[in-house]
């Protein structure tokens, strides 16, 4: 179907700018090539290019600061007051310290395991029921 | 002074004095290249490659990682000793891939910065840092595993004192009715 174009003036069309796609559909071919190539023009700008490199030169000033004070810094730091040592030595002590609070809780005469262990020996030793 | 965005090393039979020469030129250069190898479909003839990467780089003290990545391109040999290597050419990392045109004076003073920062870095001995960086790492994993050993044992030690309370009480009615 060959509808007829409205013939937009170019007045009102200065004023919606940035609404062009909604309106698309009353533009000519003429004022749509002109619109794509504004567009194409504003990507192939060249600040838009210088932005993008300055971006990538700080971001990459950005991560060579962080590997060299991660190298020279940081870990030197790390390795003078360093305390892992010393908390995995509590640690180890505590841990040794349960264990014969364990130990003694289970060598009681009328603890949980002694009576399960007692049943288990009857069965195996003397045929008794479980 | 060239800006540190990637380039692809292209060189033809890639054997050991190639490779010592092409890590003598990345010790000086201050930038991150790749080596495509997804041509050569031999797996043997990858991993030869690899090898004498591997040889010269632990030869002339070159760590491929810092401050500039080397990346190989092949679907073999994934994390082969330590060395980069990546599937296809989409997987290397975007930041580096980069189109510019002439600096201006701000982008150069810029980059003579990262010049420094990463003539800094190359001149740290990375062997002994990794080391400690390692040595770190399994510390605060032991730590780790023996906390979680600890906690196992008083949650054990928290659940069996509830049970002796129960079995003295228990012992104490045997007793009584015993007795009687």
């Amino acid at each position: 179907m060959n509808s007829k174009k409205l013939q937009v003036p170019q007045d009102i069309l200065e004023k919606k700018k940035g609404f062009e796609d909604l309106f698309g559909d009353y533009l000519t071919e003429k004022q749509k090539k002109i619109l794509t190539e504004k567009h194409k023009s504003k990507l192939d700008n060249s600040d838009y290019k210088i932005f993008k490199i300055i971006d990538f030169l700080e971001r990459e000033e950005e991560r060579l600061n962080k590997i060299n004070t991660l190298l020279s810094v940081k870990l030197s730091n790390a390795e003078k007051f360093n305390q892992t040592q010393n908390l995995i030595n509590k640690q180890e002590e505590k841990k040794s310290k349960l264990n014969k609070k364990i130990v003694n809780i289970l060598r009681f005469e009328g603890s949980h395991l002694n009576i399960e262990m007692g049943r288990i020996f009857n069965h195996v030793f003397f045929k008794k029921n479980f | 002074m060239k800006v540190p965005v990637f380039e692809e090393l292209r060189s033809q039979n890639l054997d050991e004095k190639k490779a010592i020469s092409i890590t003598q030129r990345l010790k000086q250069e201050k930038r991150s290249f790749y080596i495509d190898l997804t041509s050569m479909k031999d797996k043997n003839r990858v991993l030869s490659i690899l090898e004498h990467f591997h040889h010269a780089f632990t030869c002339l003290n070159f760590n491929p990682s810092f401050p500039y990545p080397l990346y190989f391109i092949t679907k073999f040999f994934d994390g082969f000793k330590n060395l980069n290597i990546v599937e296809k050419i989409d997987d290397l990392p975007q930041h580096f891939f980069q189109s510019f045109q002439r600096l201006n004076a701000k982008e150069i003073k810029k980059l003579k910065k990262i010049d420094i920062i990463s003539g800094k870095i190359q001149n740290i001995d990375y062997e002994e840092k990794l080391k400690m960086l390692k040595d770190l790492t399994s510390q605060q994993k032991r730590l780790y595993e023996i906390t979680h050993e600890a906690l196992f044992y008083e949650e054990i030690l928290d659940s069996l004192e509830k049970y002796k309370e129960r079995d003295i009480t228990s012992i104490n009615k045997k007793k009584e009715q015993n007795e009687q």
